[in-house]
């Protein structure tokens, strides 16, 4: 990639949607992962009825890092999941009714920073799903991670209104 | 050197790696509201070899065009290492061997599309879209264009979609 060239882009730009709420959450993997099985969301039920649309995934990265590679969440140290294991994971969401809305999507393609170089930054996705986290699910391709337990994944969601 | 940015109130810390921009890309305007992630394994690699989607029950029903498709990116290994059926997705060596044809009914709709050039995560995160199209993705098939790819792969596609009868 050429060193002067910046394309003439901006963060937000007009089809981007005004986000009016963001959070943060995060999926805790405590025990070795089992592939081919679903690992239900059950935490952060706040991701229920509410019309997501943004969808962001977080990883560490030793060359450049971009997120701590530790987090600790009420009192207990997280490992964050490492880049080269974000190719190992799939992911489903569902809505409150069972109805898949993205089904075994590969779960890298919702990271901001896709490459071990991190000289791209992807904006994100434009999604327009009311997801239902109870219902939706992680699977593991490969259960090989090199991320040590326990493991959290920051996942960023954007949402505008909610559903009463 | 890194500077600390705040974009949609979540921090972001960017490292000037030498000699290279970091560089922001506007998303494609298509919004998501379904996709469907599906292989196709590659049990006959010899050139001009044709290999069909992995029907499921999905296939079966979207097959009478019950969707409309509005967007599609497939992956390698690098994005997603081993399929639900545990095959290895090709790699990227591999996919520059591999060309796309998608059909509705008898007629040609993609025709010979090279399949390295719908990866999205080597392509700025871009989303192919399409216009609204209809596949029959049990007629569709990627085709083998070059010899040399070894082991049992499968190529890896995300349609998005929306159902027809239905305005979102």
């Amino acid at each position: 990639m050429a060193d002067n060239i910046r394309l003439p882009l901006i963060i937000q730009n007009s089809n981007q949607p005004i986000y009016r709420e963001n959070k943060l959450f995060y999926w805790i993997i405590t025990q070795a992962p089992v592939a081919g099985v679903r690992y239900f969301l059950t935490r952060n039920r706040e991701i229920h009825n509410f019309i997501t649309e943004g969808i962001e995934l977080y990883t560490y990265n030793a060359l450049t890092p971009n997120f701590p590679q530790t987090i600790e969440l009420e009192g207990v140290e997280y490992n964050t999941l490492e880049i080269a294991d974000a190719n190992k994971i799939r992911v489903t969401w569902v809505d409150y009714d069972g109805n898949w809305l993205e089904l075994d999507k590969p779960l890298i393609s919702y990271n901001k920073f896709p490459s071990l170089a991190n000289n791209v930054l992807l904006d994100t996705r434009n999604y327009y799903m009311r997801i239902f986290a109870p219902r939706s699910y992680f699977v593991f391709n490969d259960a090989a991670l090199i991320t040590a337990l326990p493991i959290a994944i920051p996942m960023g969601f954007y949402w505008k209104t909610k559903m009463r | 050197m890194t500077a600390n940015k705040q974009v949609n109130n979540l921090p972001y810390t960017l490292t000037q790696l030498p000699g290279n921009n970091n560089i922001y890309l506007p998303r494609n305007d298509i919004s998501i509201y379904r996709s469907y992630t599906v292989e196709v394994p590659l049990n006959n690699v010899g050139v001009g070899a044709k290999n069909q989607f992995l029907l499921n029950e999905f296939l079966q029903s979207e097959a009478t065009g019950s969707v409309i498709y509005t967007g599609v990116e497939v992956w390698t290994d690098t994005q997603q290492s081993v399929t639900a059926s545990q095959r290895t997705v090709v790699t990227a060596t591999d996919a520059a061997k591999l060309a796309i044809t998608l059909k509705w009914g008898q007629k040609e709709i993609i025709y010979l599309q090279p399949y390295i050039g719908w990866v999205s995560l080597i392509n700025f995160g871009m989303i192919r879209r399409l216009d609204q199209l209809q596949f029959s993705l049990s007629d569709s098939f990627v085709q083998v264009l070059q010899g040399g790819i070894i082991g049992a792969k499968s190529a890896l596609f995300t349609f998005y979609f929306k159902p027809v009868t239905r305005g979102r």
